[in-house]
């Protein structure tokens, strides 16, 4: 059991510390990430994601604090780690003028038990790139070539470092698939991104980091129902006697109204049930009825007081 | 153990080769310039003096150790600091790549390139 309970931990962070000159990149980060989950490290540029990830694939030495990655350290055991984990690195390269099979040769010659890198590039939908100069390839096909870079030595686990940055929505909905398959075949990923949606479609568990700190770790879920349980529905009708119904409603916090459409707020999992409720007990006619759901921007606002893409 | 020396050694020759300029940058003028700068000097030569054979003796040797400190010296700095900068040695660092496989296999390259360029040049003398 590691610090926050988490069964069967592959990584085990504790009080990491990391400083560039004077600017303390991570200052406290302790976090567990357990067999098989899908772990998120989400907050906003130079938060301290990408310098708490590279500590615990090896590739930097914290200043102070314990890792444990598979029950090695990373940093002594750099070269037993490589063998086992696979790396996806922000804003990476390869040679220009490299193609796409020489690449996954290369590294499939690095190993001792690669994966068939004709079968992962066949699975990755680069089949048809396979003799592509790495310059031509588009940020996707990049990225789905690291992807299978990192997959090629069938690690137990995989650090995926703000994946879908810079790609367009379609583009990165595939990537998100590739995640899931990656998750599906068993093996831990631990990912970092400045995306909210892509943390809430992906991650079984999130880290919530901001100034080398953790503030908060637990499902999406359960970060919105701590952090943002007020729960919004917003509706229009032309019946007078609405506005005194919906007040009356016991959950009901807050009522604003606007001409004919009201935005209620309230707390609790029966709000909705009630409102709805209270509109067919009363016989209230509405032509517009939908609920806001907080996600994890909303912690993230709730918790740092500003937005994450500020 | 240097796993992944010769594999790294040959892409990089291969990749070198891709680049057009580079690769006549560093095999083909050189090769040009060597005959280019014998021509001019040997027009200036006096018959008897020195003999274009003995011009080679003297000159080529020079010549050839001033390349391979340069192109060595020189362009390894530049591939490293190239690599460094676009994030090519991190990713490969990433790996079970270790760096000293890595700075020999492009040493290995430049040798291999400036055999070929002195090859070349004893060819064109």
């Amino acid at each position: 059991m590691g610090v926050s309970g988490t069964p069967n931990p592959v990584i085990q962070v504790s009080h990491i510390r990391k400083s560039y000159g004077a600017t303390a990149a991570v200052s406290d980060v302790s976090f567990d990430v357990g067999e098989g989950e899908v772990f998120g490290l989400i907050g906003p540029n130079g938060a301290g994601k990408t310098t708490t990830m590279e500590c615990v694939e090896g590739v930097r030495r914290p200043d102070a604090g314990q890792i444990s990655i598979l029950g090695l350290d990373p940093f002594r055991d750099v070269y037993q780690v490589q063998n086992r984990i696979g790396v996806q690195l922000q804003q990476a390269q390869l040679q220009k003028r490299i193609k796409v099979w020489e690449a996954v040769d290369l590294w499939a010659s690095l190993y001792p038990k690669p994966l068939d890198g004709n079968r992962l590039l066949e699975q990755l939908g680069l089949a048809d790139k396979r003799n592509a100069w790495f310059m031509t390839l588009s940020g996707g096909q990049k990225q789905r070539l690291f992807i299978a870079l990192a997959l090629i030595n069938d690690p137990e686990v995989v650090f995926l470092d703000e994946l879908t940055t810079g790609l367009d929505p379609q583009s990165r909905r595939a990537i998100w698939d590739l995640v899931r398959g990656i998750r599906d075949r068993g093996k831990t990923v631990f990912l970092t991104t400045h995306l909210m949606e892509e943390a809430e479609r992906l991650c079984d568990r999130v880290a919530i980091i901001e100034y080398g700190k953790i503030i908060d770790i637990g499902s999406p879920k359960e970060l919105v129902g701590r952090h943002c349980p007020t729960r919004t529905v917003v509706l229009a009708t032309g019946d007078a006697l609405a506005e005194e119904r919906l007040r009356a409603i016991p959950q009901v916090e807050n009522v604003m109204r606007q001409d004919s459409q009201f935005t209620l707020q309230g707390r609790g999992d029966d709000f909705v049930t009630e409102v709805i409720q209270c509109l067919s007990e009363n016989r209230i006619r509405v032509t517009d009825f939908r609920t806001v759901l907080p996600n994890l921007e909303d912690v993230f606002l709730k918790l740092t007081g500003h937005s994450i893409r500020d | 153990m240097m796993r992944g020396l010769w594999k790294l050694t040959w892409l990089e020759i291969k990749i070198f080769l891709r680049e057009p300029l580079g690769a006549f940058g560093s095999i083909l003028l050189p090769v040009l310039l060597f005959v280019v700068v014998s021509r001019f000097a040997g027009g200036r030569l006096t018959p008897g003096s020195l003999s274009t054979a003995g011009y080679l003796h003297v000159g080529l040797p020079v010549f050839v150790s001033v390349l391979i400190a340069l192109s060595g010296v020189l362009s390894l700095v530049t591939i490293i600091s190239i690599y460094r900068e676009g994030g090519i040695l991190k990713r490969l660092r990433a790996t079970p790549l270790r760096p000293q496989t890595i700075l020999t296999a492009h040493v290995l390259v430049k040798l291999t390139l400036t055999a070929l360029t002195m090859a070349l040049t004893v060819l064109a003398g």
